[in-house]
């Protein structure tokens, strides 16, 4: 399986050029190809017709290409003024002169239009700030074309407004300008092109005065979901999990929810919007300031995860590599992770039923390996997350919380995935499943509730949630 | 000195330093209250005096920290620069040229480390760990274990003389804390420091290398600690194989209250020259006051344990806020 | 037959191999330029000296490294535990054994100290354990007031001095803290969690594991097994003082890493952390024998560190390889699954 596939796109000076596509499309692998991150096992780069290899990030940026990431590469603790002028001349020449220093990063802020103290401490900005300084610094490093990956994810609308303003203020300097994202409207909006990709390949590129939001979602989707057959669910079942008020400043605003048992409960909504740390506060691993959770009625203790495991509770958290996995421990004791106490035979761990165990999940999940001491750095990402799905299967548990329980997963482990989530929801589980894969999360659960900004708003049940109504709810805005 | 005027910052910063400086205050006026000698212009300049060696070796220590590695070898680099010292102080008779030895064989020994931490990619505590034995070892070896005594009086004159009043190691040594700290505010070498120390891999793809700043903190660091050997040898007049164990220990000491973080990125000189300073100024009051000079070790670690103590929580309660 | 293939092929890759080859060949160099080196009365005088104290700081050390911390403290709680001994006794007039239960009590919590400073204050290893190892020493040289306490009954040295059916009294005291330790990290549930701590602590709390818990006791149990190092050499020199394994921790994290531990912990094992312990003995021993000085002694442990990291990092790169092979192997298993 690539994770791209013969893709070709061209980004004119001048022009800002929209790349959208549902996680997995292969949006990552193609920006971090293009910022020398990575190379293509086959295909050229050209800058203004010329080709280029690059060896690395650095060659790259020294070569006028300038990445956005999400994720934030400042140095916290120093002033904006440095992070613009960070690799510049003048702040690592011999003497620096601070008074041109600072003039010179008001000078690019200026030209951007936004107002950021040159002088603090990029800790103390708004993310939007902080933004705002990584894109002068790319601006100062004299880039020909910059890719901002996902920019207005944490940002709030207003903030989001001015920095698509400064996008165009960047094309019209005559640079190169790629957006990544998940906010249609925002694509629609700003952009000149907009490239599709789906499942590795380019589904096409248009005009974005030929294009609109409904247009975007179904190049997108374009595939048939999965047939799996829904069953039939028992309205009256018991109520597995049951959340009221969760409330944590700044991040969840009063949630509710409730799961039944055999019920596949959906949460979607964009970065930012509290999902995650939902999940987590249900586990017990984020303390909250507020709210009642319980769990076949009996209520937890909020911030224990010893609590909520011994409730039944279970948390498959996404980024497998930082969060769940021991990547020094083979599969065996990855497996066996969250139940050794149960494995004990007069005070020790008894190889022979920590074995058996972990052969029995590796048959029952079908997880490919070489023995169960095979090093789990060495699976496959699909096999891995099956290994921390096991994990918490042995548990058993009667809640199941997965977040992105398919991310970077292949096509065939995915499915298997799917099969299993949906057998131990048929046993009685209640699962809360979170995912930004919308085909996913709409062809799994019975039903999906939308999150953004700490609260919930929105709920589909089965049928009604169609993916536009969906991706609508979940950026906030009406599609009509 | 940190990022120019911000709200935030200036306060955190300010706040740290002006506590340490209030507390060095608070105990001058203290024990001068009992003991009126103490706050006198004659033991400061001595409590200054003895505070030399761990006030310039701590400035090299705190910029290899903020460049987010560490020494644990400046203590053995320490004794070694103080032997080369006093071996050319002894056999050639040279004063300047005996203290260029010592900084420059400091500078040396600090490149080893540099290459071995830049280049063979050992991480800097098992690098200086190794190195720690080593240098001790070899020149040790090389000097078949002798002491070094009675040395001449021109040497002696630099770690003996005073200029009005004040001692020359004691000028040196405030003359170290200006210059590293104006070095790390304006110059590009300093903010380099800073933010590989903050966020290595951004500053590795702004196009800097990021091994040649690294290992230019090692080399200063030991520079430094040849500073600091060459006028202990200076002053004392003799250097013996073992002088300066658990140096380092102190060293680090400082640094740590003087509000380095462990992990680089941030730190001041003004911080951790007041630590320094501070720290030598409270062992001194114990023995004034009359407290068992063999309990001063135990009051030092407290001391270094409180106050690392309320900073971390103090930072995990500004985090919170943020 | 088939286990057995299996557990030599998992020996070869296994990281203590290289150390216990080294081992051998300094034992048999030694012996064969020191005639003296395979005497039995230098094997108890390498046992006693230079590796009983060394190998319970050896053995503290490597439980905390593996959890991804460090303890500078360890050589101090050692002497401090000494100077409780030997004070409860001379000056307390305390039974000996009492005082040598008491001792091990002021280890225990001194190694809790060091884990509360970790896990609850959050004071990280390096720093905290700094502050803790001035406050030992201090302590000890506070109670003291820098002279040697001392002066114990026949029965006590012996444990320091005496042998039980051949080695010395103390090797076998190492050897009965060595097995259980390698048993409680290699087959219960706390030592499971201790790897799994030092491998990813994130995903060992989000696991399930109580890691503040777990922190506190492993630097408590390092300070406990440290506390036995200092009782045993108030035995062997039947005196303490305060500045009992002077530089010691250093000797011991310098042993971990040349027995396999990694500093970043979450690998390696106790029993490799002890083969470097004896490799740095058998160095000593066999230099002093050969007339050379002490600190031609710590110049080669500095040579034999800077070694084992590069080799070290040598079968880092093999692994890499290897691992990648595996990742192959394992896709083609899963196409041709698919396929």
């Amino acid at each position: 399986m690539r994770a791209l596939d013969n893709v070709s796109i061209e980004l004119a000076a001048g022009e800002i050029h929209g790349i959208v596509g549902e996680n997995g499309a292969g949006k990552s692998t193609l920006v971090e190809i293009i910022g020398g991150a990575i190379h293509p096992d086959r295909g050229t780069i050209e800058l203004t017709g010329v080709p280029f290899t690059f060896s690395g990030p650095s060659d790259a940026r020294a070569r006028g290409i300038a990445v956005v990431h999400q994720e934030f590469h400042s140095l916290l603790h120093l002033s904006a003024t440095e992070n613009v002028l960070l690799g510049s001349r003048i702040t690592s020449g011999a003497i620096v002169n601070w008074p041109r220093a600072h003039a010179e990063a008001e000078s690019v802020f200026r030209e951007l239009g936004v107002e950021v103290d040159v002088r603090a401490p990029m800790r103390s900005l708004k993310p939007a700030q902080r933004k705002f300084t990584e894109i002068a610094n790319a601006l100062y490093g004299a880039a020909s074309v910059i890719l901002l990956d996902e920019p207005t994810a944490a940002l709030d609308p207003d903030d989001s407004d001015r920095l698509l303003r400064v996008m165009r203020l960047l094309a019209e300097r005559g640079l190169a300008v790629g957006f990544v994202s998940h906010r249609l409207e925002e694509v629609i909006r700003i952009t000149d092109q907009v490239t599709v990709l789906r499942d590795g390949h380019k589904v096409g590129t248009w005009p974005t005065r030929d294009a609109s939001v409904s247009i975007l979602i179904k190049h997108m989707v374009g595939r048939e979901l999965e047939k799996i057959e829904p069953q039939t669910k028992d309205p009256n079942a018991a109520v597995a999990l049951d959340v009221s008020g969760a409330t944590l400043k700044g991040v969840l605003d009063d949630v509710s929810l409730q799961v039944r048992s055999g019920e596949v409960v959906g949460i979607c909504g964009l970065l930012g919007s509290g999902r995650s740390e939902l999940a987590r506060a249900i586990f017990g691993a984020l303390p909250i300031d507020a709210g009642r959770i319980s769990v076949f009625g009996s209520d937890l203790p909020l911030g224990s995860t010893s609590h909520a495991m011994a409730a039944g509770v279970a948390f498959v958290p996404p980024n497998r590599k930082e969060d769940g996995l021991i990547g020094t421990m083979d599969v065996q004791k990855n497996v066996t992770l969250a139940v050794l106490r149960r494995l004990r035979r007069r005070l020790l761990v008894d190889r022979k039923k920590e074995q058996a165990m972990s052969l029995e999940f590796v048959k029952r999940l079908r997880v490919v390996t070489t023995g169960i001491d095979q090093p789990i750095e060495t699976l496959s990402g699909g096999n891995q997350q099956k290994v921390l799905i096991a994990r918490w299967l042995a548990t058993e548990p009667r809640v199941l919380i997965v977040d992105e329980p398919t991310q970077g997963v292949d096509v065939g482990a995915k499915f298997e995935i799917h099969q299993l989530i949906n057998e131990l929801a048929e046993g009685g589980m209640g699962v809360l499943l979170i995912s930004s894969d919308l085909p996913e999360l709409l062809t799994m659960s019975d039903r999906v509730l939308v999150m953004r900004s700490g609260r919930l708003s929105g709920e589909f049940c089965r049928g009604e949630a169609t993916q536009e109504a969906v991706i609508s709810a979940a950026a906030g805005h009406c599609l009509t | 000195m940190m990022a120019g005027p911000g709200s935030k910052i200036k306060d955190t910063v300010v706040r740290r330093e002006t506590l340490l400086a209030l507390l060095l205050v608070l105990t001058f006026v203290l024990v001068g209250l009992q003991y009126p000698r103490f706050a006198g212009f004659s033991n400061i300049t001595n409590l200054l005096w003895d505070t030399v060696p761990v006030g310039i070796i701590s400035v090299g220590m705190a910029l290899v920290i903020i460049g987010g590695g560490i020494d644990i070898s400046v203590g053995a680099i320490f004794v070694a620069s103080a032997i080369m010292a006093g071996l050319v102080a002894r056999d050639i008779g040279n004063p300047v040229l005996a203290a260029l030895t010592g900084i420059i064989g400091g500078a040396v020994l600090g490149s080893i480390n540099g290459g071995l931490i830049t280049k063979f990619k050992i991480p800097p505590i098992v690098a200086t760990l190794a190195t720690m034995s080593l240098f001790r070892g070899v020149m040790t070896e090389l000097t078949k274990s002798q002491i070094i005594d009675h040395l001449q009086g021109s040497f002696m004159a630099i770690g003996r003389s005073k200029s009005l009043g004040v001692p020359t190691p004691v000028w040196v040594m405030f003359a170290v804390f200006i210059i590293a700290a104006l070095a790390l505010r304006f110059t590009g070498f300093g903010r380099v420091i800073y933010s590989v120390g903050g966020n290595e891999r951004a500053v590795r793809l702004s196009g800097i290398k990021v091994e040649r700043y690294q290992a230019l903190t090692y080399v200063i660091s030991g520079a430094l600690a040849g500073i600091a050997g060459s006028l202990a040898v200076a002053r004392t007049g003799t250097v013996t194989p073992v002088a300066g164990t658990g140096l380092e220990l102190l060293v680090i000491g400082a640094v740590v209250v003087g509000g380095t973080s462990i992990f680089g990125g941030q730190g001041t000189i003004l911080g951790v020259a007041l630590a320094a300073i501070l720290l030598q100024t409270i062992r001194s009051a114990l023995v004034v006051v009359g407290i068992d000079a063999a309990w001063q070790e135990a009051i030092v670690g407290v001391i270094i344990i409180t106050a690392v103590s309320i900073f971390v929580i103090g930072q995990r309660r500004r985090e919170r806020m943020v | 037959m088939a286990t057995l293939t299996d557990g030599l092929k998992r020996a070869i890759k296994v990281r203590e191999v290289p150390a216990f080859l080294v081992l051998v060949v300094l034992i048999v160099v030694f012996g064969a330029v020191e005639s003296s080196f395979l005497s039995s009365s230098n094997w108890a005088d390498l046992g006693r000296v230079y590796l009983a104290e060394i190998g319970f700081l050896t053995i503290a050390a490597a439980i905390v490294i593996l959890t991804g911390g460090i303890d500078l403290s360890i050589a101090a709680i050692l002497a401090l535990t000494s100077v409780t001994v030997g004070m409860l006794f001379v000056d307390l007039s305390l039974n000996i054994w009492l005082a040598v239960l008491v001792g091990l009590v002021v280890a225990t919590v001194a190694g809790l100290l060091n884990g509360v400073l970790v896990a609850y204050v959050g004071v990280t290893p390096i720093v905290a354990t700094l502050g803790t190892l001035i406050l030992f020493r201090g302590l000890a040289l506070g109670l003291t007031g820098g002279r040697n306490v001392g002066g114990f009954p026949e029965g006590f040295q012996s444990v320091g001095q005496g042998t039980f059916l051949g080695p010395p009294t103390q090797i076998w005291i190492l050897g009965v803290v060595l097995v259980g330790t390698i048993v409680i990290l290699g087959r219960t549930v706390w030592g499971r969690w201790v790897y799994a701590l030092g491998g990813n602590a994130e995903a060992s709390r989000l696991a399930g594991i109580p890691v503040r818990r777990l922190t506190m006791l492993v630097y408590a149990a390092a300070g406990s097994v440290s506390g036995v190092g200092g009782v045993v050499a108030a035995a062997r020199f039947n005196t303490s003082r305060a500045d009992f394994a002077s530089g010691g921790e250093f000797i011991a994290i310098t042993a971990a890493i040349i027995g396999g531990v990694s500093i970043a912990g979450g690998r390696g094992a106790v029993y490799g952390a002890m083969i470097g312990a004896c490799i740095i003995a058998v160095l000593r021993n066999g230099l002093t024998l050969g007339g050379y000085s002490g600190f031609m002694q710590i110049i080669l442990i500095g040579v034999i560190l800077i070694a084992g990291v590069l080799i070290d990092r040598l079968m880092v790169k093999r692994r890499e390889r290897r691992e990648v092979a595996q990742q192959l192997e394992a896709m083609e298993a899963t196409t041709s699954n698919n396929g």
